[in-house]
């Protein structure tokens, strides 16, 4: 959770758009990441990533604490976009088409094998169902806790540890197939 | 391939990151959207605080007094002081008035008919007269009759004193018994 996020949300409800900014520079990569391992592609999360802020700036009035972290409401948005976008285009993912890795740090792509291990990982992630994919990305690679999972996801924590739990068994498993 | 290794890898992943132009230029887009949208829309009062909604009611309350205390100053001004609040204006003196003048004039339209028909009753009569002339114009010979009658009255009051009372009544008798005949 960012510094001082309460006051920057009471800020960006009355229309600050600084403030939403600084909201924007923290969530944006993690809502990114989010959207690029639930797409595999790098077009489509940009679009929907972008989509979602703009929902989300637009209907930030809308937003009231009441125990929902912001996070969770901005992947609930982002949840609800990717469903949105793959009933209008009517088509489902097919985990050969996943694009070649991000963006990322230069220490890391440097690295020469890096590049191969996402590719393998994100298809591993898409062959999971969605509530697995869900709990993985937020939980790993998004370091949402538990509680914020739970919230997102409106399960139980419990739920949540079980769900992680399936996914990495699963992970394991398709991992562990040379083929992917 | 272990639990925690493939945590690690997942957790390796954090540092994807979205290209830096579309992070930029997407961010412009979203802050300027909610501007573009604020414009397009009328103008409205932004209210942030209690005080706010304590200055907003204020100045509501007293746009209301002023304009009730218009419409009935104005009301009052034009019952009361107007020229225009003539008595004819009143509509139940109006009413009266217009009565009376009904009144007057059914009376008018009376006399009217009354005159009318008695002009038509003299201009009967004289036209029966007209008609019935010789009728009228026969008792005219009488009065020789009536003058030769007078004259032997006057006659008859000469030769006999009318001074002595007591055969008066006699004489008088006697002329009407003549003035028959």
């Amino acid at each position: 959770m960012l510094d001082g996020e309460e006051n920057l949300i009471t800020d960006a409800i009355r229309g600050e758009a600084s403030a939403f900014g600084l909201l924007y520079d923290y969530y944006q990569p993690k809502i990114y990441r989010f959207i690029f391992f639930k797409t595999g592609r790098r077009e489509e999360a940009e679009d929907l990533t972008h989509q979602v802020f703009l929902n989300a700036w637009q209907n930030v009035k809308n937003y009231k604490f009441q125990g929902f972290p912001f996070s969770s409401w901005l992947y609930q948005i982002a949840r609800n976009q990717i469903i949105d976008h793959y009933r209008t285009r009517k088509e489902t993912l097919n985990i050969e088409n996943v694009d070649e890795p991000e963006t990322v740090d230069i220490s890391i792509e440097d690295k020469m094998d890096f590049g191969l291990e996402i590719k393998r990982v994100k298809k591993a992630i898409l062959a999971l169902n969605e509530e697995q994919q869900d709990v993985i990305i937020m939980r790993f690679i998004d370091d949402l806790s538990p509680k914020e999972i739970s919230l997102t996801l409106d399960k139980p924590e419990s739920t949540i540890r079980v769900l992680q739990h399936r996914a990495i068994k699963t992970l394991q498993k398709l991992l562990e197939i040379k083929e992917i | 391939m272990r639990d925690q290794d493939i945590i690690k890898i997942l957790q390796n992943f954090k540092s994807i990151k979205p290209d830096r132009n579309y992070s930029e230029k997407s961010r412009m887009l979203v802050l300027l959207s909610k501007e573009q949208i604020a414009d397009n829309k009328l103008p409205s009062f932004k209210i942030k605080s209690f005080a706010d909604v304590l200055k907003l009611s204020t100045l509501v309350g007293a746009a209301i007094f002023l304009l009730l205390f218009l419409v009935g100053g104005v009301s009052y001004i034009n019952k009361n002081f107007s020229p225009l609040a003539l008595e004819g204006l009143n509509q139940k003196s109006l009413i009266a008035e217009a009565e009376n003048i009904n009144n007057s004039i059914q009376i008018t339209l009376e006399e009217i008919k009354y005159l009318n028909q008695s002009n038509q009753n003299a201009i009967n009569t004289i036209e029966e007269v007209s008609k019935n002339k010789s009728m009228y114009v026969a008792p005219t010979s009488t009065p020789s009759v009536s003058t030769s009658t007078i004259d032997e009255i006057d006659k008859f009051l000469i030769e006999n004193n009318p001074s002595s009372t007591e055969n008066q009544s006699d004489l008088i008798d006697k002329l009407l018994n003549q003035i028959s005949q």
